[in-house]
């Protein structure tokens, strides 16, 4: 056929108006998957131990076969497992999170404020890592092959090297016990501070995350820009006379927000196991110390609901942030790194 | 024609000035300061890490043998720790942990999710697509979430550790072999190999396998760091190994109580795991970053 | 006399290379812009055109430096120009549309806000009166339902779509000069014909100066008035088009001539051994290692642009003495067809479908090959042509439908077939990127064949045949031990021949073989192939959507259109006489060098 009879084509999955739609199905039925895949492997994983192991974690030791009768009863420990998956997740969705073996109070009570200073915790370290790790990456990438851009790649790579822990630590090694300019300890801060106090308290765990992102977003923002200013399209438009600042920033930047936008999503998933770390390091009473130390205690309850919070959170927050690609980028719109 | 024809093609490409023979990845590397320093850091390490422990004074284990919480001292270099114990001692015999188990985890996540790709690429249709669905699938679950929910339901022990980041490797990795390979098996080549009714293994080992040779050793090498790192994190929070070893993760955590006394007790454990870790990702991203560069200069093998 | 709009003058282009001598790609070229006119830049890849064509508007890549050299736009000098004078200047009084037009437009943005951009930029366009001038301007190039288009991404486009807007979008400053850099390379035959078609009409009325950059040596003379002609960065040769392409002085210029295929006679064409250097040579002939009349003088001393006459010039030491023979065209060997001899090939009503396909690829294709014969099967894109190859070969299982070898079927899948089976059917590609192993060397690449099929063959025999396929391909032993990626392009292909000559085949399916490769490689490997398959005896099926190359190296001829045969028969029939009006179609839309013959006709 020659191309004037060529019917002009469309993209996949329809009409133009509807593609945008289509494809934020897609990736929210995939979201959708992922959540649940999570809520599989966390059931099935943490009713691993037999419900005598769950009864005598609960009540003590030294029960009688009664007293663990009666506890198992209590928590319908006897039904078969697929029901209590089905149970569990229909309550969970309904936002009763059950109540723990350990506290015997309702999870729910324990968990929400956590996940309150948690999500603070996330938005605080996004708003300040994303601008910075955009503008290092753009200065970067402009001054591609240069020394100083291979100063600051090299130093992204090896920061990225050190686990979060380290530079927390070392964070916390600096201000607060030589500089004692910030509290050694985040919890008390929080639970009885003044708002100064509780500020502060926030000041180390932010910090270290933001120092644990920078170069992971740097340095994709790095490569996108580069491949954006290097490409055809980008030369054709300074041959069309269109101003070289126009050129790079709608032109050129249109088509690196897209690849830039993914990595941030991709970000905010590795900041969940950031999270969870730093909180740590600190006693920062959020979601993720909760976690850690319901594991520790064997709270199974309590870990499952945590872990579904902590990856609802972060799916629909990557979620977003793909979607924000996709509606910059009409040809990044169908693919998912 | 005046020439012979085979007199003239003999000025190939190799003879035009400017022109490099391509190298294998190693050479490559150790070309660059980067490579360099990673190599020799990482050698640096493993000296550190194995053979160490013979210059320690004490045994790891052994409590009061000084004051508790002592800073250092001509007897105890590093000071000691709450239990009286010698924290040079401790940090000698500490490092092997961290970097064996991620090690041997990677290296199981490479077999599997290796083969998988592989077989994903080289076979096509829906065994490609099925596979590559079910790394997605696992693709998206945080790793450290799997492993904190794993180690509550079966309890801390190296075998689960491994287990968990083998889990949590095998899909990453296994796209990475899958890429690679299958930018291979589209080829021309492997077309013609097939057409000679060359045997799958044939194919696979000998035509598919040197051409991802480079690009797979670099993730694996990209990917041992992650795991130090993973695996190093899982031991600070209490989940990885357990007391009284002085695996340098737990050593952090054990410390940070009295960071403000010996802080040694903390800093050296973690300048360990801060130069095991750098050393790999130097060495992961200069490899990456000569592959980058496009296969006229470097080979794909190794 | 009309005026020059764009004077370049002596233009070097070097790029810059760490710790070493920067190296020169552009050599002290010219070249005069007029307007009213199309000037014809030609050459072979490598050779320097498109970094020459850039340069000359004062653009270059990062890394280039011009070194000396002016290039005067009226009498503006824009080699030098601060970038921020040189934007003011791009799109508006100079434009440029370059090869690749589906990286050129942006995926981002909709074709009508690129060209509302610069309607406003240029125009001062705005609003509704913007949006009428977009529509109008894309019905100008002849895209369908225009103001549907804007709103559509690049991506939506066809090829030919995306370099018609591209066009659109360059011309719509309504610039002085224009460079055009293969603006057709890649598309269909049609699609290229109807483009060029297009970029006349649009020239002819318009007073702008056009520089059009090809490969193409044909085209050019459809389109283009004056000609230069560009050899290892320098221009060798420059003239009224017909004059340089009829009559031409330089060596080179001949030996291109005689390499370009004609669709219109089918004369053999003759090729040009060895490789141009690659980078600028200064202190003698860059043309010498290669040139049939080079002496000592030649390799000695640099030669410099004399004038042959008032209307052309040349660089040549020798250009007195230069007679341009042009081959005539012999007959082909004309392959014994007996009834009684059984066909090699015989496929029958073949139709094969790609899994979740709606339309079968091929369907009812039937056809005969005896032994010794060449058969092409011609076609654009889409027709199904290689389809049909990989269906033969066994790459593809066949729906329906029947292949016979040597009169007995085989089994449709190669991975069923007999090693005899398999060495006696070769099949070579059409990138020699990618039909080489990189891992592999040369001697391994011939060596497996060999070993694989006859593993009877003892391992100095196995040596023995090697060096002896590798001669056959006219490459020299040494190359044994060398890897693909250390080979050009023209040298792969001939591994990848000698490859397939190791099985000692019956039957050779090329899958376009030449079109990757430049025309005078291209000509090379063509007398290779003709010579190699009729010393053995080998039946051939070759595709190609050349007519011109088919014409000259095939008996036969199947023309193909959407997977369907629309003619066959012997070549020189159809092409002098074609019975289907598609064929004709084709026909007509090949541009050749010698504007007189009869087959040359504005494209329908």
């Amino acid at each position: 056929m020659s191309d004037l009879q060529a019917p002009v084509e469309t993209t996949e999955g329809g009409a133009r108006t509807g593609s945008v739609l289509g494809v934020a199905g897609r990736h929210l039925v995939s979201a959708l998957v992922t959540l649940l895949v999570i809520s599989l492997i966390t059931f099935f994983a943490t009713s691993l131990k037999s419900p005598e192991q769950l009864a005598k974690a609960s009540l003590g030791r030294y029960i009688t076969p009664a007293q663990s009768l009666a506890f198992v009863k209590e928590y319908h420990l006897n039904r078969p497992l697929v029901v209590r998956y089905f149970d569990w997740l229909a309550n969970f969705v309904r936002g009763n999170f059950g109540t723990s073996y350990i506290t015997h109070r309702p999870v729910r009570l324990d968990v929400l404020p956590r996940l309150e200073r948690t999500l603070l915790l996330t938005l605080a370290t996004l708003v300040v890592a994303v601008p910075v790790g955009l503008a290092t990456g753009v200065l970067s990438a402009r001054r591609w092959g240069t020394r100083s851009d291979l100063a600051m790649n090299i130093g992204a790579v090896v920061l990225s090297a050190f686990p979060e822990f380290v530079i927390g630590l070392f964070l916390l090694l600096v201000f607060a016990v030589d500089l004692k300019l910030l509290p050694v300890d985040s919890g008390q801060g929080l639970a009885f501070g003044t708002l100064s106090a509780q500020i502060k308290a926030y000041v180390l765990p932010t910090a270290t995350l933001v120092v644990a992102s920078v170069p992971f977003i740097m340095r994709n923002t790095r490569v996108a820009v580069r491949e954006a200013l290097a490409a055809p399209y980008t030369r054709a438009a300074v041959l069309h006379g269109i101003p070289r600042r126009r050129v790079v920033w709608h032109h050129a930047m249109r088509n690196a927000a897209g690849p830039i936008l993914n990595a941030v999503a991709l970000n905010v998933i590795y900041l969940l196991a950031g999270v969870i770390v730093v909180e740590n390091v600190f006693d920062f009473p959020g979601l993720g110390q909760d976690l850690v130390a319901s594991v520790g205690t064997g709270d199974t309850i309590t870990v499952q609901a945590v872990a579904m919070l902590l990856g609802a959170t972060f799916i629909l927050v990557s979620l977003a942030t793909d979607a924000l690609a996709g509606a910059l980028n009409p040809l990044v719109r169908g693919s998912r790194q | 024609m005046s020439t012979t024809q085979a007199e003239l093609d003999l000025v190939s490409v190799a003879e035009e000035p400017g022109y490099q023979r391509p190298i294998s990845l190693f050479r490559a590397v150790m070309r660059t300061a980067e490579g360099r320093i990673g190599l020799g850091l990482a050698v640096f390490m493993l000296l550190l890490i194995s053979v160490g422990r013979l210059a320690a004074p004490f045994s790891p284990t052994a409590i009061n043998v000084g004051p508790p919480i002592a800073g250092p001292s001509m007897a105890h270099l590093l000071g000691t720790d709450d239990l009286g114990r010698d924290v040079l001692s401790r940090f000698l015999y500490g490092g092997d942990t961290v970097l064996l188990v991620p090690l041997a985890a990677v290296t199981l996540a490479l077999v599997i999710g290796g083969f998988l790709g592989l077989l994903a690429a080289y076979r096509g249709g829906w065994v490609d697509r099925l596979v590559a669905r079910v790394f997605d699938v696992f693709l998206v679950i945080p790793a450290l979430l799997l492993a904190l929910v794993l180690v509550a339901g079966l309890g801390t022990s190296v075998v689960v550790i491994v287990l968990t980041v083998t889990v949590v490797y095998v899909p990453r990795l296994g796209r990475i072999v899958r890429g690679a390979a299958g930018r291979i098996a589209v080829q021309d080549f492997i077309v013609a190999a097939e057409l000679r009714g060359e045997s799958s293994r044939w194919v696979v080992v000998r035509e598919i396998l040197p051409n991802v040779a480079g690009p797979v050793l670099s993730a694996y090498a990209l990917y041992v760091t992650y795991g130090i790192i993973f695996v190093v994190t899982l031991s600070y929070l209490g989940l990885g190994a357990q007391p009284p070893s002085s695996d340098w993760g737990l050593m952090v955590s054990d410390s940070q109580a009295f960071i403000s006394f010996n802080p040694w007790a903390t800093v050296a454990p973690a300048l360990g795991i801060a130069a095991m870790s750098v050393a790999f990702t130097l060495v992961a991203d200069a490899a990456n970053r000569q592959l980058a560069r496009g296969n006229d200069r470097v080979g794909t093998g190794v | 006399m009309s005026d020059v709009q764009l004077s370049v003058d002596g233009l070097t282009v070097a790029y810059d290379r760490p710790s070493q001598q920067p190296n020169t790609v552009v050599w002290r070229a010219s070249i005069n812009l007029r307007a009213g006119q199309i000037h014809g830049l030609a050459g072979e890849s490598g050779c320097g055109k498109s970094t020459f064509a850039l340069a000359a508007i004062g653009y270059r890549d990062r890394g280039a430096i011009i070194t000396e050299g002016s290039s005067r736009l009226d009498d503006l000098e824009l080699l030098g120009m601060p970038a921020r004078d040189l934007s003011r200047i791009w799109g508006r009084r100079v434009a440029y549309v370059g090869q690749s037009a589906s990286t050129s437009l942006n995926p981002a943005l909709n074709v009508g806000l690129q060209l509302g951009e610069l309607l406003s930029l240029y125009l001062g366009l705005r609003g509704e009166k913007s949006r009428r001038r977009q529509a109008e301007l894309l019905d100008e190039v002849g895209i369908p339902d225009p103001s549907a288009a804007l709103h559509r991404y690049p991506h939506q486009f066809s090829g030919g779509q995306q370099q018609r807007i591209a066009i659109a979008m360059a011309l719509c400053g309504d610039p002085g000069v224009i460079i055009l850099d293969e603006p057709t390379t890649g598309l269909d035959v049609t699609t290229q014909a109807r483009i060029t078609a297009m970029l006349k009409d649009k020239l002819a009325g318009s007073s702008a100066a056009t520089l059009y950059v090809s490969h193409d040596l044909a085209f050019l003379s459809t389109v283009t008035s004056r000609l230069a002609v560009m050899y290892a960065g320098e221009i060798v040769e420059e003239g009224p088009t017909q004059t340089v392409l009829q009559g031409p002085r330089h060596p080179y210029t001949g030996a291109l001539l005689a390499a370009v295929p004609s669709a219109v006679d089918g004369r053999q064409v003759v090729g040009l051994p060895g490789r141009p250097p690659l980078s600028v040579v200064k202190d003698a002939c860059s043309f010498a290692p290669r040139c049939p009349l080079s002496v000592e003088r030649c390799r000695s001393s640099h030669p410099v642009l004399e004038n042959a006459n008032e209307h052309s010039q040349v660089r040549c030491f020798r250009w007195p003495e230069f007679r341009h023979r042009s081959v005539a065209a012999t007959p082909r060997q004309e392959a014994v067809r007996t009834e009684l001899a059984s066909p090699v090939l015989a496929v029958r009503d073949l139709v094969c479908v790609y899994s979740q396909a709606r339309r079968p690829a091929i369907s009812g294709v039937s056809f005969d090959l005896a032994e010794a014969e060449t058969i092409a099967i011609v076609g654009e894109s889409g027709s199904g042509k290689s389809t049909l190859l990989r269906c033969i070969a066994g790459v593809l299982s066949p729906a329906d439908g029947s292949v016979l070898f040597k009169g007995e079927s085989m089994p449709p899948r190669a991975g069923d077939r007999p090693r005899t089976l398999l060495s006696a059917i070769q099949l070579v590609f059409q990138n020699p990127e990618s039909s080489l192993n990189p891992r592999h060397s040369v001697a391994d690449i011939i060596r497996r064949p060999i070993r694989l099929f006859r593993p009877d063959v003892s391992r100095s025999q196995e040596d023995l045949e090697i060096r002896e396929l590798i001669e056959a391909v006219r490459l020299p032993a040494a190359m044994l031990h060398r890897y693909p990626n250390e080979l050009s392009g023209g040298q792969k292909q001939r591994v990848a021949l000698a490859r397939a000559f190791a099985g000692k085949p019956d039957l050779l399916l090329c899958d376009e073989v030449t079109s990757a490769l430049d025309v005078s490689v291209q000509a090379s490997v063509l007398e290779l192939l003709t010579e190699s398959t009729q010393q053995t005896k080998t039946a051939v099926v070759f595709v190609s959507h050349d007519l011109a190359v088919v014409r000259t190296i095939a008996h036969r001829t199947l023309v193909m259109r959407d997977g369907s045969v629309v003619e066959e028969g012997n070549t020189d029939q159809l092409f002098a006489a074609p019975t289907a009006a598609y064929t004709r179609e084709l026909l007509s839309a090949i541009p050749t060098v010698k504007p007189d013959a009869e087959a040359h006709a504005t494209p329908a």
